[in-house]
């Protein structure tokens, strides 16, 4: 066999490759993920930004040392981590509004009062959110359904279908009326701001592009970026 | 032990994953069920030749596994070094020169901030054909790197 290169050079060179730097590829595996979604927070809050909104970057009072910081899991308290305040308009017709990371979000369906669930929630990557007091949120503690305009979950990752289909999913369970039939309701709410959308560091290819051609088709209110197509051109 | 065996033993957990799944991957594209069903059935050759076609037929496999696990963590590390760089530049045109997430630091002078870039590189250099780290660099899609294999058969 003329093979293209010798394969046991290869194996032995990755070997030794595996043996200087395999504890630093699994470390860096690691923290891409979360680099990916302080990428998708920094870039919903400069599209805000280029919007002409006016931005606000609140770092955590009891942490002014290290400055920005961002939650490494889903749990931890509000109060400690940046979150940013964006502004556009002149009082009293200015709208005002939060970006947040990683908070638990009730989910649409969780209304009604008698059969509230206190755990009916989803965490957002990122989520923008009416201005109120959002402080000392922890643990699997929500905001209001009421208060989440739009969100975005980012995937460092490749698209494959049933991860768009999940996202749909996740759509249906927070903003059902973004994909309903009534088009005329769901254009006009929270037009001022971006669509909810999945935002992936790979590409879409194969089925994943199908889903999404479907999803034009059915002019559901809900984006999908990847590398080839990013939500900002950097 | 093969020499794909040993560096499988090496591998961090989540890698040997990834092989794993690339091996099921190069099985199915290069007929390897298919083929040892058809060599077990053939009676026409002895236990020998048959042992050494089934070799020839692993190492393949193998080979094939071990160029697209290669590519999976090229771009892995590409694009995770394009992660981390695009995030801290827009974190700086936005005023933040340093972000903290848990214990990861990005800002220029953290560690992280090139070691997506040497990583990748470092790959690169222990695949030594030209068309193939022509092809990583380009970023195909697998099936294009899968094909490229089966024509330098």
């Amino acid at each position: 066999m003329a093979w293209a290169f010798d394969q046991s050079v290869t194996t032995q060179k990755l070997f030794r490759f595996f043996q200087l730097n395999g504890a630093a590829a699994s470390d860096f595996g690691n923290r891409v993920s979360q680099t990916f979604e302080a990428l998708t927070f920094a870039q919903v809050i400069k599209w805000y930004k280029d919007d002409g909104w006016s931005v606000k970057i609140v770092n955590p009072a009891s942490n002014q040392k290290t400055g920005f910081r961002l939650k490494f899991s889903t749990r931890g308290d509000t109060r400690n981590f940046t979150h940013v305040r964006c502004e556009k308009g002149v009082s009293p017709k200015n709208e005002v509004v939060q970006i947040r990371h990683q908070i638990r979000v009730a989910t649409h369906y969780n209304l009604r009062k008698k059969k509230k669930s206190l755990r009916a929630n989803i965490v957002c990557d990122v989520a923008i959110l009416k201005d109120d007091f959002y402080d000392g949120i922890v643990g699997s503690m929500h905001v209001e359904n009421d208060d989440l305009i739009t969100f975005v979950e980012a995937k460092h990752m490749n698209a494959y279908a049933e991860l768009i289909a999940g996202f749909i999913g996740l759509v249906h369970e927070l903003q059902p009326w973004r994909i309903g039939h009534d088009v005329k309701k769901r254009r006009a709410k929270n037009a001022a701001h971006p669509k909810p959308f999945l935002n992936l560091s790979g590409h879409c290819a194969g089925t994943a592009e199908g889903i999404i051609v479907t999803m034009k088709r059915r002019k559901m209110d809900v984006a999908v970026y990847d590398s080839q197509k990013p939500f900002l051109k950097m | 032990m093969s020499i794909y065996q040993e560096l499988r033993q090496q591998l961090p957990r989540e890698f040997k994953i990834t092989l794993s799944s690339f091996r099921g991957y190069s099985n199915d594209k290069l007929g390897f069920y298919e083929f040892k069903t058809q060599l077990n059935g053939r009676s026409d050759i002895t236990r020998i030749e048959k042992r050494e076609r089934f070799d020839a037929k692993v190492a393949e496999v193998d080979h094939l596994a071990l160029i697209l696990f290669t590519y999976a963590l090229y771009l892995k590390f590409s694009y995770g070094d394009k992660a981390i760089k695009d995030a801290v530049s827009t974190f700086n045109s936005l005023g933040v020169k340093k972000v903290s997430v848990g214990a990861l630091e990005l800002s220029k002078e953290s560690k992280y901030y090139n070691m997506g870039k040497d990583l990748a590189a470092g790959l690169l250099q222990c695949i030594e054909n030209p068309s193939l780290v022509g092809l990583f660099r380009e970023r195909v899609k697998f099936h294009e790197i899968a094909a490229w294999f089966e024509r330098g058969r």
